[in-house]
């Protein structure tokens, strides 16, 4: 009996060993690492044409591979490739995927349900639109100082984001948020090919604007810049204003940027109230104003505090009469603020938003004049 | 059956000195010294160290004396001047007849004089070095402290040096080693209980323990094991702790043990009990609790935030030295997901054109680390730089450059290798551990290092050393419990003795605030 007792628990023992699932062994020079895919419509009667940018590892140096695959699905398309390359294909380091103008315009939902549904796939991986002919365009391109064309748009981004904040930062599952949730649209950031010099480099460009899961129109990077203030997305960034001539010549680095959106609701009227405050730093001076002193300040904060509002003005009333896409999430705002009456007005919210009332307010406070409280001057007498 | 009542007739025996006089049928001594002598040479026949000196008195040849002893055994010079010189030297009185007690009490030198018939005890003495007069006319013999042999000197334990903080190290000599812990501790309180061991060796060992600090439970539990078991024969004392021990199939320790005076006398001073036994220097302490693996002598003797930072490092180097193979192999065989890109690239270049798999590299590179290690260990100390020239070219640099074994794996090894070497104490644990939860995560990768290191705490969790549990620091639940553990407090804080340890937890630690 004892010995029975033994025998049942090594026997059990190796059953929680053995029959358990995740039975991935591989060795890592048999994978080849995907670091981003372009996603086309595929041609001869094939639905989709992907081309996967993957790590080659067989010379000193690893650099970009290219393999090209169709499929009626995405699936097959990547199971498609296996049997032109003799290792798999490895998607949980891919960077980024880039997605065809034209399959967006049909719906990009399609395609997130695989990304979404594999196991390997990072949910983290970038997301964005491809500006030029096709996705393939894009990923074709050499890269500049990257080794990948993919780990380089994806590492512009991010970098992009903290300095020039001209551009969203969506991934995969941000993405699937924004279509998933009511109240909020989807927004991508867009890439595109572009000179620089004599060769053709990849340069993000802006945002693409969605309505539903269907590509409509585009914002510019200038816009986009807007664009975050409403969503509360800065982290820094530049501001480009008038001096007292009238001339734009002055920089400002935005240090920090709070915005607080509220819905305001009296008597069934809506209006959303908008509120940024921001911090910022005199970055460059290039009127010949010498005068940095506290009136200046005065209305160098006031300037900002013009342009911020007249930007987010102008392209709030931009996206509500071109593409009428709640991109900044004012229907989740509201219904976080008052459930019941977003119950109420969401079945119209198409009606309503293009219509919506809004009020910008900014406060803007400089900080310091960076290293310096004096214009470089000159007073050689020549 | 048939083992078990062997078992039962060997306890039954004495010795074996015992038996093979019962067969001679001369257990007593008889009032003849011819025939005394003749019964002691009986007894250690072929025996040419064993000496046998008749001596007279010049103005009274009678009695005879008889002096016997083992020569190497004895101090010559005591013998000669502080016995022989006496029995020849005194002035009899005539009006008084000379007796054994007149010459135990007024003509011998020797600080320890015996009386006895029981050849036993005689022949105990003869073998540890004391010296045998036997008188013609008594069937009694004297036995005299005459015990002289050379010992090492004391000198610092290679195994155990300290940067600062004393230096003594024990010898092989039990008695030195006794009067070593009690120069630290001066206190009737130490008790010393001898205890002999070894059927044919009959050692002697010295349970040593401080009366008001010790948990009586553990003292009758120690008494009633080392009762539990003969021996044939003892040299070290790790014959006795595998006899002793809790768990005797695990390779963690349940047992203590030091080269070093100034650990026991810490150790004593907790409530544990000491172990010595002749000829080995390393004393065994109990009951022996896991933290004791990662607390070095020289913590007390530092600063405490230095010691405490060490502490950590030992306690992260015992999980890298157990895990780190384990994990390598399971990120890259398994979840190539979780490693950050670049070292993955790094990972996948270096093992190109590397003919074995990574888990049967990393075994192959780690039996040869524990080759190397076994033979730095085992070598005469001249041959050490081929060694090191021989492991560093050709296992590290050659290998790799081959493209026989990746470079990572070597990186990995190395580090294993080093972090195992700063917590000496736990190697047998280190290298068990490691190559289950290789073997464990080459099969089933981070599962399967998970179920390795479940299986470890269950396993560590349920030992006990003389019923303290061994890990019982691990859930300390008050602060004052845990100022010993991961970091080590200053003496002024720690008002409390180890959990468990001891009968009076509380530490005379005081600091007169002024």
């Amino acid at each position: 009996m004892k010995s029975f007792k033994r025998f049942f628990i090594i026997l059990l023992t190796f059953n929680m060993i053995f029959l358990t699932g995740c039975w991935n062994y591989r060795e890592v020079e048999k994978i080849s690492m995907v670091a981003g895919v372009a996603i086309d419509k595929g041609q001869n009667g094939n639905n989709y044409h992907l081309t996967f940018e993957f790590l080659d590892l067989s010379g000193d140096q690893p650099k970009s591979k290219l393999l090209e695959a169709d499929g009626e699905t995405l699936f097959e398309a990547v199971r498609n490739s296996i049997s032109r390359t003799e290792n798999k294909l490895f998607f949980s380091h891919s960077k980024v995927i880039i997605v065809s103008q034209e399959i967006a315009e049909e719906g990009i939902s399609k395609i997130l349900d695989f990304w979404l549904r594999d196991a390997e796939m990072r949910l983290t991986t970038n997301l964005v639109i491809s500006k030029a002919e096709s996705a393939a365009d894009i990923i074709k391109q050499k890269p500049v100082t990257n080794q990948l064309v993919c780990t380089g748009i994806a590492e512009t981004i991010t970098n992009k984001r903290e300095h020039l904040e001209t551009n969203p930062d969506v991934k995969l599952y941000q993405a699937y948020n924004m279509i998933s949730n009511e109240g909020i649209s989807l927004i991508l950031p867009s890439v595109k090919v572009s000179k620089s010099g004599e060769e053709s480099i990849v340069e993000l460009d802006g945002t693409s604007v969605f309505k539903k899961d269907k590509l409509s129109g585009f914002l510019s990077p200038e816009e986009t810049k807007y664009f975050l203030y409403i969503r509360d997305e800065i982290q820094g960034g530049l501001l480009i204003i008038n001096d007292r001539s009238k001339e734009k010549n002055t920089s400002i680095e935005v240090l920090s940027s709070k915005t607080k959106v509220k819905p305001e609701i009296s008597n069934d009227n809506l209006t959303m109230d908008i509120k940024v405050t921001t911090k910022i730093v005199w970055a460059e001076n290039q009127s010949d104003d010498s005068d940095m002193g506290e009136v200046r300040i005065k209305q160098i904060e006031n300037e900002t505090k013009m342009n911020i509002e007249n930007n987010i003005t102008k392209l709030i009333k931009k996206v509500q009469k071109e593409y009428n896409s709640d991109i900044f999430g004012f229907g989740s705002t509201i219904s976080k603020y008052n459930p019941h009456y977003w119950e109420n007005v969401k079945e119209d919210w198409n009606n309503i938003f293009p219509n919506l009332n809004f009020k910008v307010t900014s406060d803007v406070q400089l900080v310091n004049t960076a290293c310096t409280k004096t214009k470089a001057e000159v007073k050689d007498i020549g | 059956m048939v083992n078990g009542n062997r078992k039962g007739e060997i306890l039954k025996q004495k010795s074996f000195n015992t038996v093979d006089r019962q067969q001679n049928n001369k257990t007593v001594l008889s009032k003849t010294i011819e025939e005394n002598i003749k019964i002691i040479k009986s007894i250690f026949e072929n025996d040419q160290t064993l000496i046998v000196r008749k001596v007279q008195n010049p103005e009274e040849p009678y009695p005879e004396f008889c002096v016997i002893y083992v020569d190497g055994m004895v101090n010559n010079i005591i013998v000669n001047e502080d016995v022989i010189k006496p029995l020849i030297k005194y002035k009899p009185d005539r009006m008084e007849k000379t007796t054994i007690d007149l010459i135990a009490n007024q003509v011998t030198f020797s600080n320890s004089v015996d009386k006895t018939s029981d050849i036993d005890t005689i022949i105990q003495g003869i073998v540890y070095g004391d010296t045998i007069l036997l008188i013609d006319g008594y069937a009694e013999a004297l036995i005299l402290n005459t015990k002289g042999w050379v010992t090492r000197s004391i000198s610092e334990p290679d195994g155990e040096k300290v940067l600062k903080g004393p230096r003594e190290g024990f010898n092989e000599s039990i008695l030195m080693n006794l009067s070593l812990v009690r120069r630290k501790i001066r206190t009737p309180d130490l008790k010393m209980e001898f205890k002999t061991f070894g059927t044919r060796t009959n050692t002697k060992a010295c349970i040593c323990y401080l009366d008001s600090l010790v948990d009586k439970k553990v003292l009758n539990e120690l008494k009633k094991r080392l009762d539990s078991f003969t021996i044939d024969g003892t040299l070290d004392s790790n014959y006795l702790c595998e006899f002793i021990k809790d768990s005797p199939c695990s390779p963690i320790k349940t047992i203590g043990s030091t080269e070093r005076p100034d650990v026991v006398a810490g150790k004593l001073l907790e409530g544990r009990i000491a172990l010595f036994l002749d000829g080995s220097p390393v004393v065994l302490t109990l009951p022996f609790l896991f933290i004791e693996y990662f607390q070095s002598d020289e913590d007390y003797y530092l600063n405490y935030f230095f010691t405490s930072i060490g502490r950590i490092l030992r306690i992260v180097a015992f999980f890298i030295t157990t895990s780190l193979p384990a994990i390598y192999v399971s990120l890259v065989t398994f979840h190539q997901e979780m490693l950050p890109t670049p070292l993955l690239v790094s990972i996948s270049a270096a093992r190109k054109g590397v003919p074995f798999p990574t888990s049967l590299e990393m075994i192959l590179m780690l039996v040869a680390f524990e080759m190397l290690r076994e033979s730095g260990a085992r070598m005469p100390g001249m041959m050490g730089q081929t060694l090191s020239i021989v492991g560093a070219l050709v296992i590290g640099q050659a290998a790799v450059e081959a493209k026989i074994f990746s470079a990572p794996i070597i990186i990995i090894v190395a580090f294993t290798g080093i972090t195992g070497l700063m917590i000496p104490r736990s190697k047998s644990i280190d290298i068990i551990l490691r190559f289950v939860l290789i073997f464990l995560s080459s099969l089933l990768g981070l599962y399967g290092y998970m179920f390795g290191i479940l299986a470890f705490l269950i396993h560590v969790l349920q030992i006990e050393s003389f019923g303290v549990a061994i890990m019982n620091s691990a859930y300390a639940d008050t602060l004052q419990d845990s100022k010993d553990i991961f970091i080590r407090a200053p003496w002024w804080m720690m008002k409390k003795r180890p959990k468990y340890l001891s009968q009076n937890e509380v530490r005379e630690n005081v600091r007169s605030k002024k």
